[in-house]
């Protein structure tokens, strides 16, 4: 393993101490770890495109933290990296779209409120297929934000009295089957499960 | 910020018609730009703005945003902003935020040039 990187034994307790230097041979993401797929057949070959793209010397038990500032800057490439762990997932394209616009709203609001301006910080995500349910878990040790709590926008304003802003979280809530939040050991967890049915 | 066009603006019967470029429209910057845009076109006397987002494969929240803003100059200027070419994905989103009853949505180009012409 090379310098920089933590060996994790239990990857879910452990994010917090993912580590902040990577080897400069890493191409775009400077501040990166790599994505767990759990409990799923696809997991290896996910895990194998991930390894040829950016790393030499990642093991099964690393997991994927990106520094806030390498996710706003490299934020297309680790969409399309994502939405490529779910089509190795065979999650259906239709829930995939609605999984991938909620992650996005998710990941929009960590980089953007979680840490201070002058503070680093990392966010985890997580993807695991059980049968035909997809969760992808995401993870930041940032300020406590529970994106659950927030009260529904009036979406039947007129176009006058409709404030800007508040669609986000609306958006994600909408996007999937199931949204959860908790707070453990100082790190906020957002849990985001999409079901369906087999067709055919 | 991807470099790729973001829009092409095109005129038609004195409509503006903004042909969106970009298939994943996530990035606050470009949903800076395009309410610049087309704030700008109601801001210059453009009084029927028709947004054609059938290129469009995923659009998120900031940009709803975006089109409220760009409603509420229309609504201030007297004049009109609407869509057409929703992909499924799109659609949704706008019913979700409630943007199908602040504007008008259109199955394709033609069907939205000749109701917003004749009105």
């Amino acid at each position: 393993m090379q310098a920089g990187y933590t060996d994790f034994t239990d990857q879910d307790s452990n994010i917090k101490k993912l580590p902040l230097c990577l080897p400069m041979s890493v191409p775009t993401f400077r501040e990166v770890g790599i994505l767990v797929i759990r409990g799923s057949a696809g997991a290896e070959k996910i895990f194998a495109d991930a390894k040829s793209k950016w790393y030499d010397s990642l093991t099964m038990q690393n997991v994927l933290s990106l520094e806030k500032e390498a996710l706003r800057a490299n934020q297309e490439e680790l969409f399309a990296f994502v939405e490529q762990a779910l089509i190795n997932l065979n999650m259906p394209a239709s829930h995939r779209d609605r999984m991938m616009l909620a992650l996005d709203e998710a990941l929009t609001n960590v980089v953007l409120y979680a840490y201070p301006e002058d503070r680093r910080g990392t966010v985890g995500i997580h993807l695991s297929r059980d049968d035909n349910t997809i969760t992808a878990e995401i993870v930041d040790h940032g300020k406590p934000f529970d994106p659950t709590a927030n009260p529904a926008p009036d979406v039947t304003l007129p176009i006058e009295q409709r404030p800007i802003g508040g669609l986000g979280i609306h958006l994600m809530r909408n996007m999937v089957t199931s949204l959860r939040y908790y707070r453990k050991q100082g790190e906020n967890h957002l849990v985001l499960t999409t079901a369906w049915e087999e067709t055919g | 910020m991807s470099d790729a066009v973001l829009f092409i603006d095109e005129n038609r019967q004195d409509i503006i018609l903004v042909h969106v470029m970009a298939q994943r429209m996530l990035d606050p910057q470009q949903a800076d730009i395009l309410t610049r845009h087309l704030c700008g076109l109601f801001e210059s006397g453009v009084l029927c703005v028709l947004v054609d987002l059938g290129s469009v494969q995923r659009l998120s929240s900031i940009f709803f945003r975006a089109f409220i803003m760009a409603g509420k100059k229309a609504g201030e200027k007297k004049a009109r902003l609407a869509f057409c070419n929703l992909p499924p994905i799109v659609r949704e989103g706008f019913a979700i935020t409630g943007l199908t009853d602040l504007f008008p949505i259109y199955k394709n180009e033609n069907d939205a040039l000749g109701k917003l012409a004749g009105k």
